[in-house]
């Protein structure tokens, strides 16, 4: 019988401990919730002083936080004082070199097959553990464009072949996207997501066609998008593409699947599982294609046609601003001015972004991917708040939570092998009730949020400005959220069974927390990087005061007061919103 | 006549909330005629609506079969095994001169409900900028929907009749009319869908299982403290309208509204227990009418006595392994719509409800190798006590190849627009011509006679 259940969001007990069992079965969610005191663990972790800003400083602290907030996962109070001293340029060149951490060893490193939420749990270690920032934040932006979700049910048949996907991404974060969309093309989970693996040509006996759902897919979604686009990637009112084309590009998208084993009965393996998409010319559609106005013929040759469709596609003056734009809506602004897509589909098509330095970022071959971030994150639009008045945007879900975590995390080593860590919560985030938003699991490729969304009913809307990260702000997930910081900043949870990756320290937090008003200078310090509006301050001042610390245990009052204050804060339009 | 107004508005001021834009007093409706809710199941991906009414007489079904004969051999192979024999299918009463069809054996239940005249089928509904055959398609004389086959666009075309980016949708604009301003009027099980959004009416969602949590610290004490509290309230509440940034005010008041509403149907669907008839485990689509169930039992709470709800089922996209995905759909499908009907039904509620499908678009007749590709025209049910079933409305098209309606592979041209659909819904719902000719712009370009598919 079922019986809706009303839960006051509050925070287990037993740090040390694990609770209920933690996230150890499919589809558990954390259960009953009490006030009830929290044994705070018996050593304290020395945490550095912060370094007080000097005159050498190439950013301010507001202006750090801010970069931060766009360029990374938001930033630790050390790791801000070291933006702050070397600016965002070199910061920038030493993301550039910085190593990246490959899912596919990772994935090999574990004795069972990865489950859905293991991969998610991989992201969140990089996101909030990794030193390549920029890189992840980069591979997160593409994954919400090159979208395949890792929940889908045909996947979940060789799941392990999503670790080539996410390392395609991760390589070509700052890498080459011309090259990302011809290798996403042959990766077998592509293949499966949007069912070109295993398509065949026409039978003209047994009446069928080939199969147009990735045709279609690459062309709306990864490339050219539906319409023709000026140099600023706005509509000219003309499709892009027509039918035919869809047609035609299908014929080329057949003859591909899982290497080394038979087209029609393929068998998964080590040996193939994580590899790309092997062409087998028999079942290549070998009639000439006539695609956006180029003729393929290169008879039954299927990399041949692959190859040189693709390349046409991609030499399309729409992919520059069609792409430029969406990364500059994933990382700083929904609405950017056309100059400014301009400015970074420049450096996207130049491959090369010059810096105010006078040093270089990218190789010079068009679609380079670091120059394309740099031209992003060093626009003065990005780095000037207020310069475009309809700039900055809403934060998605995961960006507010994972900037959070990444700022109070226990520095951890990311993991190698073995089970994925115990993340506490991370690996539900999906969950309606939690924040309806998680990496690589979108529900559909068209991502959770589109570019163009309009929110209903909103002031953005009346000002004629999108807001995509709206799409997702629904009456539960904006709940869920106030209630996830609320678990978050009190304590984490932790596995008798599974290495810990999601420790926090609160420790500079609570030793402020006597004196509510540096608690809340500290936490501006941080995460916000500015004064929080002035009467959400004063709410949050009054708050702290209310809540009794003393006693023999006086650690558990002061961990109550930080709990309100971050709860409060994180949950304030000031930190929600990037400007 | 429900006697809902001061008792429960009395009950949400002593939760201390502020009386604020999302909680205003609540308005009959002009309608009249006492309670009536639409329910709205949207099919995401695009319904191959040629595996449900599928040519059933001799021709059509041969017709039908060959066109996708790489794939009807194969519906025996799934975790659901069904046929796609012609002798397994339920036939459905025919009209002259146009095909006869008959359902998969998996929607049984769906048929039971045909049988008892509480289901009726629209056929080929879709959207039109103006009528048009195959002819003007192929000498492009034909006016043509913008982004046919683009599933987001076609979503938004759906429910609101613009391409992505719309922002007003019919169910909200029948709401406008209906004189409803509640915040209860317009509620999804489905995240946000442009559809319930009207020019006024606002939507709010519920979880999918209606389990609700509420915000923390806005309980009666927090931390031991009424005033602590009362803190937590106020910020949750705070809108931050002085702001530079719509981000910033839009983000407020939408939070705002989320913790109140939030706390309010927490608090009334304790009652709920509707719902607890309807659900079906493991099947998702029965969860929310479990919980549009619920929410239609707490009607006299709510305030309102016109709601048009959203629900949402996932996976129509099968360009791939159609054989084994449809039937698992189109029962789960099936099943909770029979279940909710049976429910409502038992509560007293059947005249007061009426449910329908709709879909980003139908498929191609003509598969691919293992599936079916982007179509248009699609066919659709209606469901409810004030349904007069046991029909197919509209025109059954032909299976043949390059048929007048054939678009290509086999996807339809609809023969009935959007509008026309749109328009018998609302028309049941209390709408006037003249208010219906406002909700459905171009209704004009269209047939306006009834569709006979509503009492």
């Amino acid at each position: 019988m079922f019986s809706s259940r009303i839960l006051m969001g509050a925070a287990c007990a037993a740090l040390l401990t694990g609770c209920q069992g933690g996230g150890s079965s499919e589809g558990e969610v954390p259960q009953e919730r009490t006030d009830a005191p929290v044994e705070t663990p018996a050593q304290k972790v020395e945490v550095d002083p912060p370094i007080p800003p000097s005159p050498s400083d190439k950013m301010s602290q507001g202006e750090a936080v801010a970069f931060s907030q766009q360029a990374a996962f938001g930033a630790s109070s050390s790791e801000l004082d070291e933006l702050r001293q070397i600016g965002p340029e070199e910061w920038i060149e030493r993301q550039i070199d910085t190593p990246r951490l490959p899912y596919t060893l990772r994935v090999q490193g574990m004795e069972e097959s990865p489950r859905a939420r293991d991969f998610q749990v991989f992201f969140w270690e990089r996101a909030i553990h990794g030193d390549d920032q920029l890189r992840q934040r980069m591979t997160f932006a593409l994954s919400q464009i090159v979208v395949i979700g890792v929940t889908d049910g045909t996947l979940s048949k060789s799941r392990e072949s999503f670790a080539l996907y996410a390392d395609l991404l991760n390589r070509e974060a700052l890498g080459n996207y011309c090259d990302l969309i011809k290798k996403v093309t042959y990766t077998p989970s592509m293949g499966q997501y949007l069912t070109h693996l295993g398509n065949r040509k026409a039978d003209p006996e047994r009446g069928y066609v080939p199969d147009e759902n990735y045709a279609r897919e690459v062309m709306q979604l990864f490339t050219i998008g539906l319409d023709e686009l000026d140099s600023a990637g706005r509509s000219q009112g003309r499709p892009s593409f027509t039918e035919e084309d869809v047609e035609a590009l299908a014929a080329v998208m057949t003859g591909l699947s899982w290497q080394g084993t038979d087209f029609n009965r393929p068998k998964v393996s080590e040996d193939n599982r994580y590899r790309p998409m092997a062409a087998f010319d028999e079942y290549h559609e070998d009639e000439p294609k006539v695609f956006l106005g180029r003729s393929i013929s290169f008879g039954a040759n299927a990399e041949a046609s692959i190859d040189e469709a693709l390349t046409h596609l991609l030499s399309h003056p729409n992919v520059a601003p069609f792409i430029s734009k969406q990364l500059i809506q994933k990382l700083v602004s929904s609405n950017p001015s056309p100059d400014y897509v301009r400015r970074v589909a420049e450096a996207f098509e130049a491959g090369r972004y010059t810096m105010a330095s006078g040093a270089t970022v990218g190789t010079g071959k068009r679609c380079d991917m670091a120059a394309t971030a740099a031209a992003i994150l060093l626009d003065e639009e990005a780095r000037t708040p207020g310069l475009n008045p309809d700039g900055g945007k809403l934060r998605s879900p995961i960006l507010r939570l994972a900037s959070f975590l990444r700022a109070y995390r226990r520095d951890n080593e990311v993991s190698r092998e073995g089970v994925a860590p115990y993340a506490w919560q991370l690996q539900w985030l999906s969950d309606g009730l939690k924040l309806g938003h998680n990496a690589f699991a979108s529900p559909s490729v068209f991502n959770f949020y589109r570019p163009g969304y309009v929110a209903p009913g909103t002031a953005s809307a009346e000002a004629g400005l999108v807001a995509p990260e709206f799409q997702i702000e629904t009456a539960p997930a904006s709940v869920g959220y106030i209630n996830l910081i609320a678990d978050y900043a009190y304590a984490a949870r932790t596995s008798d069974t599974q290495p810990d990756m999601l420790l926090l320290n609160y420790d500079r937090l609570d030793s402020l927390a006597d004196d509510p008003e540096k608690l809340v200078a500290e936490i501006e310090r941080v995460l916000i990087g500015r004064r929080l509006q002035e009467e959400v301050r004063q709410d949050i001042l009054r708050a702290v005061d209310l809540v009794w610390y003393g006693g023999d245990k006086p650690e558990r009052g002061l961990a109550n007061r930080r709990r309100i204050a971050l709860t409060m804060a994180l949950t304030s339009p000031d930190y929600m919103v990037q400007r | 006549m429900t006697d809902f107004s001061r008792r429960s508005f009395l009950k949400t001021s002593a939760l201390g909330l502020t009386a604020s834009a999302f909680m205003p007093l609540p308005v009959l409706a002009q309608g009249g005629g006492g309670y009536k809710a639409l329910v709205c199941i949207f099919l995401y991906g695009g319904a191959d609506t040629h595996d449900v009414l599928i040519g059933q007489d001799e021709g059509s079904y041969q017709a039908w079969a060959a066109a996708r004969e790489s794939i009807v051999g194969r519906y025996g192979e799934g975790e659901l095994p069904t046929s796609r024999e012609r002798s397994a299918l339920l036939a459905l009463p025919g009209t002259a001169g146009q095909p006869t069809v008959g359902l998969p054996p998996e929607m049984s239940a769906v048929k039971e409900l045909f049988d008892q005249g509480q289901l009726a089928f629209a056929a080929n509904v879709g959207p039109l900028a103006e009528v048009t055959d195959r002819a003007g398609v192929k000498n492009k004389t034909a006016l043509l929907p913008n982004k046919l086959r683009s599933h987001n666009d076609q979503q938004s075309v759906w429910q609101t009749f613009g391409t992505e980016g719309a922002r007003i949708g019919w169910g909200g604009r029948l709401l406008d009319r209906s004189g409803t301003n509640s915040a209860y009027a317009a509620i999804s099980t489905r995240g946000n869908a442009v559809f319930l959004s009207g020019d006024d009416v606002r939507p709010t969602q519920i979880p999918s299982n209606g389990n609700i949590k509420q915000a923390w610290g806005t309980g009666e004490k927090h931390f031991g403290s009424e005033e602590l509290a009362s803190i937590m309230r106020a910020h949750y509440a705070r809108t931050a309208d002085g702001s530079q940034s719509p981000f910033m005010r839009d983000i407020a008041r939408s939070r705002a509204k989320a913790v109140a509403t939030t706390a309010e149907l927490a608090r009334l669907m304790e009652g709920a227990t509707l719902g607890d008839t309807v659900r079906i485990e493991g099947n998702g689509l029965s969860q929310q009418l479990g919980t549009i169930a619920d929410l239609i039992q707490l009607r006299g709470d709510l305030g309102t006595d016109r709601q048009v709800f959203f629900a949402g089922m996932g996976g129509w996209d099968t360009h791939r392994e159609q054989h084994l995905k449809m039937p698992v759909l189109l029962n789960q499908l099936s099943e909770a719509m029979a279940s909710f009907q049976r429910g409502l039904d038992a509560a007293g509620l059947s005249q007061m409800v009426t449910t329908f499908t709709a879909s980003d678009f139908g498929r191609t007749l003509i598969n691919n190798s293992a599936g079916t590709d982007h179509g248009w025209g699609s066919h659709h049910m209606v469901m409810g006590g004030g349904v007069s079933g046991g029909q197919i409305a509209g025109t059954v098209p032909s299976f043949e190849e390059e048929h007048d309606h054939d678009f290509r592979r086999g996807a339809l041209i609809p023969t009935m627009a959007t509008e026309q659909y749109g328009a018998e819904l609302g028309r049941w719902f209390g709408l006037s011509e003249g208010d219906l000719d406002l909700v459905f712009a171009n209704r004009g370009r269209f047939d306006r006679t009834p569709l006979g598919l509503l009492a």
